[in-house]
């Protein structure tokens, strides 16, 4: 080190960092709390004849580029890219607290994509679909970049990519403002109205269709338009109010869901059957793979319930949920998991659909440093 | 790198734990020197408190400052730095003993640190629109040359924090930040450039 160098050392040796102590009190708190949570793992002694040592010292070095690699990292398979550890076992989280908006992933990275009230991710989640305020704002979820922002005729909610799995301009954009619903591009060009009055229900692109048809509910029902041209392609009378509207993976059917349960439609707007949630339906709908349709609900003692039907059936019960306040509820992009972000603690819980098995995602808010139990805006990749 | 040995000087402990300085204001305990840092972490797999405790007390304070300076936000750093702890104690039971634990720890921290600036570099143009504003708490730099490394670029922060705060080697940086050395040099000698008025002056 040269003299410049040495001095610099010098310098920022005697540096302090704003509120140091406090936070550095705060921290040890809660770290010793953390380790008095954890279980222990006792590591176990095995005494081996002196011999066998050389025998596994050989058969570890063939190994020896993955340790290294291992090492690299820390130690932890996952310890630098993954500091935070896994918060989902499959593709990207869009999370929203303390009025930012966040992705979360399968490796644990966590990426803030910026301010917003609402938004979506595309099928990949490459790119996430902003809401904040009067704007539309399409963020690139690798790097954090503003792909375009424009200004809606007011406050925009319930921003929804279509179903495409290629990158704009292929794409579109639904999102409500000033109780009317729009449609534009991937690539912000084109925006247009699509309706002049529709219900503050999420649009739900048809998958599996060349062109861009989207369901909406309106107050005299649901509607099922051409986005781009708004040519009208089937609609359903409302006979109770809708609360989310979802297509099965292949298109041919719409799942209308209201607070007792669902209505499944054909594609043309024939009614095919109704499902009885048996009790007060909180969210739902199809999984973005297979049949699967998949009901949060809440039952008459209060506690919530998933909710499950293949492709025939009733719906059935498959986990009763330890809380009655139940937040967002997304599906994986498999289709085989469920997450509901509790509005009672900070936590998500994530459900196994095949049997089941339930995981909590505890102190998720503190983890993804977005408040107290942090919304679920999106699941998807 | 030897880890930055916490200031202290006399000190008490409360029932609670926290020990104070001399004038009464809550302070982390210096650490027994005599304990090695492997011993803490062996101590630390068989459920020791005492040596978490030790190692978050020599630790603590870098992770903090290295934070701060690449984010300067005194929110961000305090998040970053708890979470890289936290990390350490969820991996614990895998961690290497034999390998130091604060170059794990400064990788994660710096890392940590320079994508959140890189993010937050990101979305001030959008803020400062007036439309999208989400107001960040920042804490004022106090420190000439502290300000003056507010001033970098987010990656020329990440290698003058390694290089000069947490006394990391060019080579190590390069690991650290899976960067080519040769990036890491000129990175460390135009940060260098710029910062020469306020080092010396």
């Amino acid at each position: 080190m040269n003299a410049h160098e040495q001095l610099l050392t010098a310098r920022l040796a005697s540096f302090e960092a704003p509120g140091e102590i406090e936070a550095g009190e705060r921290g040890r708190r809660l770290v010793l709390a953390a380790f008095v949570e954890r279980t222990p793992v006792r590591s176990r002694r095995f005494h081996l004849p002196r011999l066998v040592w050389p025998v596994l010292a050989a058969l570890l070095a063939a190994s020896a580029v993955a340790v290294a690699g291992f090492l690299r990292d820390g130690g932890s398979p996952r310890s630098a890219r993954a500091p935070f550890g896994a918060e989902v076992e499959d593709g990207v989280v869009l999370a929203l607290g303390r009025g930012v908006a966040s992705t979360v992933d399968a490796h644990g990275r966590i990426r803030s994509l910026g301010p917003a009230s609402d938004g979506d991710l595309s099928p990949h989640a490459r790119n996430a679909v902003l809401a904040s305020g009067s704007f539309l704002v399409a963020v690139n979820v690798e790097d954090g970049q503003v792909r375009w922002r424009m200004r809606a005729p007011g406050p925009v909610s319930l921003p929804r990519w279509s179903l495409e799995r290629s990158v704009p301009p292929c794409c579109r954009v639904a999102y409500l403002s000033a109780g009317a619903l729009y449609a534009v591009g991937g690539d912000s060009k084109g925006a247009h109205i699509v309706a002049r009055r529709a219900l503050a229900v999420a649009p739900a692109w048809r998958p599996a269709v060349a062109d861009h048809e989207l369901a909406y509910a309106a107050p005299d029902g649901v509607h099922v338009v051409e986005a781009d041209t708004r040519r009208p392609r089937a609609r359903v009378p409302g006979r109770r109010a809708p609360i989310s509207l979802s297509w099965r993976a292949d298109g041919r059917e719409l799942a209308v869901l209201d607070r007792t349960g669902a209505t499944l439609y054909s594609a043309g707007g024939e009614r095919v059957g109704r499902l009885s949630a048996h009790g007060s339906v909180l969210a739902g709908g199809f999984a973005p793979r297979g049949n699967r349709l998949v009901v949060l609900r809440r039952d008459a003692s209060g506690r919530a319930a998933v909710l499950v039907r293949g492709a025939h059936g009733p719906l059935r019960a498959i986990r009763h949920l330890p809380l009655t306040a139940a937040g967002d509820f997304r599906l994986s992009p498999d289709g085989r998991s469920a997450l509901v972000a509790s509005r009672e603690g900070d936590e998500w819980l994530e459900i196994r659909l095949r049997d089941g098995r339930l995981r909590h995602l505890r102190e998720i808010g503190r983890r993804l440093r977005a408040g107290f139990s942090p919304r679920v805006l999106a699941w998807a990749g | 790198m030897g880890a930055t040995d916490l200031p202290g000087g006399p000190a008490r402990r409360d029932d609670m734990g926290v020990s104070h300085a001399a004038d009464g204001s809550a302070a982390l305990a210096p650490v027994s020197a005599a304990r090695s840092e492997r011993a803490l972490i062996q101590a630390a797999r068989r459920g020791d408190p005492g040596a978490v405790e030790d190692l978050y007390r020599r630790h603590w304070r870098p992770a903090y400052r290295a934070a701060f300076l690449v984010t300067r936000d005194a929110h961000a750093a305090e998040d970053i730095a708890q979470e890289a702890f936290l990390q350490a104690i969820r991996v614990l039971d895998r961690f290497d003993r034999a390998r130091p634990f604060a170059p794990w720890l400064h990788r994660i921290v710096t890392n940590r640190a320079l994508d959140w600036a890189r993010a937050h570099a990101l979305r001030r143009p959008v803020e400062a629109a007036g439309e999208l504003a989400a107001p960040a708490a920042r804490s004022e730099l106090s420190d000439d040359v502290a300000e003056a490394i507010g001033r970098l670029a987010p990656d020329q922060r990440a290698v003058i924090v390694l290089r000069y705060l947490l006394e990391h080697t060019p080579g190590e940086i390069a690991e650290m930040l899976d960067l080519p050395r040769g990036t890491v040099n000129s990175r460390l000698r135009r940060a260098l450039d710029e910062l020469a008025g306020e080092v010396t002056g």
